[in-house]
């Protein structure tokens, strides 16, 4: 399994909530960067 | 509504999604949630998007930090990571990193425009899509 999965992160909405990577298991993603304003 | 938000609408239903992910790593920008929101909504967004984080440096985010662990699969030029903001990296069905973009590779808005159907992050995406 891609080290990707073990990952978690913190979303805008709903405020901060923590997510994990592996929610998107399976799916091709395009991940990007971008300013906050 | 922007570029990416309309590969997320055209690709959705085929297992595809794009991941936002925030920072104030490049000119100093300092923005805020708020002003997030107000993004989100002028460009109709309903992707998920990532809290402000470190995309850059010493302390940047687990998931950045996984793709600085790669060696650049190209398209883009130079290192694997985020110059500026706008870099874009595509992941496979299976968690790896097949492809990276530069800040200025964007397909365009219009998907029956030849220039959005011949974009290599649209081609790139099809094809991964198409495994």
């Amino acid at each position: 399994m891609s080290k990707l999965y073990e990952l978690q992160d913190r979303r805008v909405f709903p405020p901060h909530e923590t997510v994990s990577m592996s929610d998107y298991e399976g799916q091709v993603l395009l991940v990007y960067n971008a300013a906050a304003r | 509504m922007g570029g990416l938000q309309v590969l997320e609408e055209l690709y959705a239903d085929e297992g595809f999604h794009v991941l936002g992910f925030y920072s104030n790593d490049f000119g100093k920008q300092g923005g805020t949630d708020e002003q997030i929101a107000e993004v989100t909504e002028k460009y109709h967004v309903t992707y998920p998007q990532f809290a402000i984080e470190p995309v850059s440096g010493d302390d940047l985010r687990p998931v950045f930090s996984w793709l600085l662990s790669h060696d650049n699969p190209g398209p883009k030029t130079g290192d694997v990571g985020p110059s500026w903001n706008f870099g874009k990296w595509l992941v496979s069905r299976k968690g790896d990193l097949v492809a990276a973009f530069d800040t200025r590779s964007y397909p365009g808005v219009d998907p029956n425009e030849q220039s959005f159907k011949e974009s290599p992050i649209v081609q790139a995406i099809e094809a991964e899509l198409a495994k």
